[in-house]
């Protein structure tokens, strides 16, 4: 039986796929990082002329096997970069998918998030808005000063890290955020077994371990491998946009803008301003928006 | 002629020797070793189960094992106010008090540690504050403090023992064969050569002068845990100063409470005399002014400006959940004592025993105002988190253990009475020929 | 007999109804989206995501084999036999076997068969390409920098400009590639040339020189699927990238504290200690004393301490 379905409407979705595998080079899988190691097997393949070409068997995989980032190299970030995020709250429709696709791809405790979508209301005669929250990874970070081991630290690309295996669950960092970013493995956080036994990294946060605290970080292991973050791409109304400062975009996915003109056109602020943390999430405000407040109801009501 | 005041010294020697409990020691010791013990099965189970089993959760990330361990560190600040700042001031009647105190200063800052190892998330990585330390954090300052505190309090233990080691060594027939051990061990290097002496003294004096400004610091960076936040009830500049105050109100309390304790078990009315308590009285309504002036100062000026953080926490204080707590520990922790030690009856020592356990109360629950409510007052409001994260109430393990630390404080200044005079009986016999 | 036509025809519907009926209820519709790539007229490569709906909602399907084959769905052609991963998605490249076949024409049906299982029947997705590039050049005329790119599609082992084409030109950036001008898109004329003006001014570039690359490409083209082709050009501008990762603050690491900082702490820590080690040393030379005492047999004397 055939099945015709039509490919529009399969652009906005596995956009990653498109994105991730290779570009710009004359070997177009070719990953952007080169830190991905060729196999040294090759195999041949046919050009769009008929041509025989030979590509390394490592560069063919969907998700190319990364070497393992050191704890040292983790501490230090990526050269060259400066990332930031900008969230457009007059997008957001509160269908928390940010949440659900960080929660599961971190294996975070159920019932805890690390991204919570708050309503807001500045003052009592101005706009509700949904605000999702992560965590700000701010230029002056609280929460770093106060660590007395080093367990959470503050990286050359801008990016705030937690090492679970510093971590001594003294909660200073959590008492000392204003944004209350921070969670805390109170228990098992109960990660299924593949997972369990991998590999424990900074970057990719998982597993998480009881008795330490989590929180977002922007997934530098994503980042690393050419993508964006899991609530970048997760959000269907294109909420979050991410991006390098030191190339001045942003992109949610489908669209990217200049980062600087983007803040400046729409007005964007930090929250907290005054508090002096300099977070790297700027927020666009909920002007012109696309869905009214109460659109993000039902979902709540169906959390609760 | 010499006055009524006169012993001889073998006497003042036989009455301050440290006494084998009776009936009632061994049923307080008992009781507090059960306390104890359930305190050590309820840790046993936090360590196999993780900090869940206790109520503290992602907002209120600190609960009463931090207000226990402020607690704590506040007590052991008597050592400094009435060792130190007492004797360097030339105070006299003070004199059969210092021990009493060291030992509350020591013992306090011992459980100060332990209960902050049980607060860990993970103790078993707490040698990476020393192998990892981060000189910019403030609780490695408090690691460094703490400890610093605790060997010059040990010290200041120590140098007065050292004669009294002596006395007790020759009254070889009136101690187990255990203790002599014990005294041996410690102190019979001690002949009471007037070298010696000098040496002594020459250090006791150092030691006083030094542990004043550690003793400020070890309060003062306890209460950076807190002021270098940016949360509402904490982010305040009054905070060294009014938990310096705060803390030489509980620690004269405690002293108050144990002075009476020890008077009427061990029969020490000639030493701990009614004058004493009237001069102590005057000490605690002194510092109980003291702190009521901080009290106010950090309350009412907020309250004045009513920021918008600081608006609901402030109304909760005041007004609401936490009213019921907040009154009683302002009244009972200081309004009343310093209503009941205004007039000279309250200074009695029945009426001073009840205000000294009354400011003792009322401090610990002082200290958990200042840990949990704000902490129920985050700036971005508590959501997208279960409900149980929205209160907080100890579990019976937090109350356990709490109560278990305390317990064990007690049971190391019980065990401390046992061994030891609880009153320097040289420095009385000393006293009282000078006064002669 | 009517009454018997009747009845055929009764039971002939319900017959067919329980067929399309039946049909309805076990079907699980699998959606495939099968697209088709080509980066720098080099490579040609299939990319695959499977999903299924469940609870009305769309959910990405792992662990789903696919066989994807070339113009008929024959072993001879067969490209290659992929399983989606944890995100449903699967990538395939054309192996050498294919040669005669690849080259036989410009056009070409690929197919992706789901084989049947007894939840669902084998259902084959089609996707039809016809072969095509895009040549991109740049020129820059009295200031104004313009891109020009062409698309050209195979017919007859020609390059034919391929018209009304909606081609996208963009710099590529983190994540994503940013619009040169204020437009969305382009269209190609009947010579298939279109000419965008590049209006970015001063963006950030990759190294000195002021190099960025620029990138022009179809998305989802009914006949050409996704094409794009890069042209690196010194349009950027270079800024010295700058962090404060190595100076001293309160949040930098450990062996980055502040010089203030440091000399405080230690300068107290130093005239506390060292208070207290000179204090044992002291109680050190007391226990000396003693033991020299007691040489000389004065204890009997010094019972009772006499005042200092």
């Amino acid at each position: 039986m055939k099945n015709e379905i039509a490919r529009r409407e399969f652009l906005t979705a596995g956009i990653l796929a498109g994105l991730a595998a290779g570009c710009g080079r004359a070997n177009p899988f070719a990953p952007e990082d080169e830190t991905v190691k060729a196999s040294g097997e090759k195999v041949k393949l046919l050009s769009v002329d008929g041509e025989i070409i030979e590509v390394d068997k490592a560069f063919l995989k969907p998700v190319p096997d990364l070497p393992q980032v050191s704890n040292a190299a983790a501490r230090v970030g990526i050269e060259g970069k400066s990332f930031v995020m900008v969230i457009d709250l007059s997008r957001c429709k509160n269908l928390k998918k940010c949440q659900s696709a960080c929660n599961h791809m971190h294996q975070i405790h159920p019932g805890q998030n690390w991204i919570k979508v708050h309503p807001m209301q500045d003052a009592e005669m101005t706009a509700s808005y949904w605000q999702p929250t992560t965590c700000m990874h701010c230029d002056e970070p609280p929460c770093v000063k106060v660590c007395p081991v080093d367990a959470t630290f503050k990286r050359k690309d801008g990016i705030v890290l937690i090492d679970s295996d510093r971590c001594i669950g003294c909660r200073f960092c959590m008492a000392a955020c204003p944004y209350s970013t921070r969670v805390f493995n109170w228990e098992e956080p109960g990660v299924p077994e593949p997972v369990a036994t991998q590999h424990y990294s900074c970057e990719t946060s998982v597993p998480q371990k009881i008795g330490t605290v989590g929180k977002c970080d922007f997934c530098p292991d994503m980042v690393r491998k050419g993508e964006l973050p899991h609530c970048v791409s997760a959000c269907p109304n294109g909420v979050f946009f991410f991006g390098d400062m030191n190339e001045d975009s942003v992109t949610n996915g489908t669209d990217t803008f200049r980062f600087t003109e983007l803040v400046k056109d729409k007005a964007g602020y930090r929250l907290m301003e005054d508090l002096g943390t300099k977070p790297r999430v700027y927020y666009l405000p909920p002007v012109n928006r696309n869905f009214p407040f109460e659109a993000g109801l039902e979902n709540e009501k169906q959390k609760s | 002629m010499k006055t009524s005041t006169l012993h001889l010294p073998d006497q003042i020697a036989n009455d301050l020797l440290p006494q084998r409990f009776g009936r009632r020691g061994m049923i307080w010791t008992a009781l507090l070793v059960t306390i104890c013990l359930i305190g050590a099965f309820a840790y046993y189970r936090q360590t196999t189960k993780g900090l869940v089993v206790t109520s503290m959760r992602d907002y209120v990330s600190w609960g009463i094992y931090i207000s226990n361990f402020v607690f704590f560190v506040a007590i052991s600040l008597v050592g400094s106010l009435i060792t130190a700042v007492l004797r360097l001031a030339n105070v006299h009647w003070s004199t059969p008090l210092t021990r009493i105190a060291e030992i509350i200063a020591v013992s306090a800052i011992v459980f100060a540690s332990i209960i902050i190892i049980v607060d860990m998330g993970r103790p078993e990585r707490f040698y990476h504050l020393f192998l990892y330390a981060r000189l910019q954090s403030p609780i490695m300052w408090d690691v460094i403090v703490i400890g610093t505190y605790f060997f010059i309090s040990l010290l200041l233990l120590y140098f007065p023992l050292l004669p009294d080691i002596k006395i007790l060594l020759s009254k070889k027939e009136q101690s187990p064969l255990w203790l002599q051990k014990i005294y041996r061990f410690l102190g019979s290097f001690w002949k009471g050569t007037k070298q010696q002496f000098k040496i002594s003294e020459k250090a006791i004096n150092i030691l006083c002068i030094t542990i004043i400004p550690v003793a400020f610091c070890i309060h003062t960076v306890t209460s950076w845990l807190f002021a270098t936040t940016y949360r509402p009830g904490w982010d305040s500049t009054n905070f060294g100063a009014y938990f310096i105050s705060g803390a030489f109100l509980v620690g004269a309390g405690g002293v108050v409470v144990a002075m009476y304790v020890f008077r009427r078990y061990y029969h020490l009315e000639k030493y701990i005399t009614e004058m004493h308590f009237e001069k102590m009285g005057r000490v605690v309504v002194l510092l109980a002014l003291l702190y009521l002036y901080f009290n106010i100062n950090e309350y009412l000026i907020p309250a004045f400006k009513m920021k918008k953080p600081e608006e609901s926490h402030l109304t909760n204080l005041f007004a609401g959940e936490f009213a019921p707590v907040f009154w009683f520990a302002i009244l009972v922790g200081m309004i009343i004592p310093i209503v009941i030690l205004l007039f000279k009856k309250g200074r009695k020592p029945l009426p001073m025993f009840i205000v000294g356990i009354m400011v003792v109360i009322g401090a610990w629950f002082k200290r958990y105002l200042i840990v949990t409510p704000t902490l129920l007052h985050p700036f971005l409001p508590m959501h997208d988190a279960p409900e149980t994260y929205y209160h907080y109430f100890p579990s019976w393990e937090e109350w356990a253990i709490a109560i278990g630390s305390l317990a064990g404080a007690l049971l190391v200044i019980t065990f401390f009475v046992r061994i030891f005079p609880i009153i320097p009986i040289h420095e009385t016999i000393t006293e009282d020929e000078n006064a002669a | 007999m009517k009454t018997l036509l009747k009845l055929v025809a009764i039971l002939a519907f319900a017959f067919i109804g329980k067929t399309v009926f039946a049909q309805k209820e076990t079907k699980t519709d699998i959606l495939v989206s099968y697209r088709y790539f080509v980066k720098n007229n080099s490579l040609p490569y299939l990319l695959l995501q499977t999903r299924i709906k469940a609870d009305n909602k769309l959910q990405t399907l792992p662990g789903v084999v696919l066989k994807l084959f070339v113009d008929q769905s024959i072993p001879e052609n067969l490209i290659a036999k992929v399983r989606t991963d944890e995100k449903g998605m699967a990538k395939a490249v054309l192996p050498v076997s294919l040669k005669e076949v690849w080259d036989s024409s410009a056009t070409h049906k690929f197919l992706a068969v789901v084989e049947a299982t007894s939840l669902e029947e084998e259902t084959t997705t089609e996707l039809e390409i016809t072969k095509a590039k895009i040549v991109l050049d740049t020129v820059n005329e009295e200031g104004a920098r313009k891109v020009m790119a062409q698309v050209l599609a195979l017919e007859n082992g020609e390059w034919i400009p391929a018209k009304d084409v909606e081609v996208k030109i963009g710099v590529r950036r983190l994540g994503g590639d940013m619009k040169i001008g204020e437009e969305e898109s382009y269209t190609t004329d009947s010579l298939g040339q279109l000419t965008g003006e590049f209006k970015i001014d001063s963006l950030p570039a990759e190294d000195k020189k002021g190099n960025i690359v620029l990138v022009a490409k179809t998305e989802d083209n009914e006949r050409f699927g996704n094409l794009s082709q890069e042209k690196t050009v010194p349009w950027g501008a270079y800024f010295e990238r700058q962090t404060n990762f190595n100076q001293r603050s309160l949040w930098a690491t450990r062996d980055k504290a502040p010089i203030w900082l440091l000399l405080m702490a230690c300068s107290i820590i130093a005239a506390v200690w060292g208070v207290i080690i000179y204090l044992v040393f002291q109680l050190f030379k007391i226990k000396k004393l003693g033991k020299r005492s007691t040489a000389n047999k004065t204890q009997h004397l010094e019972q009772y301490p006499s005042p200092v």
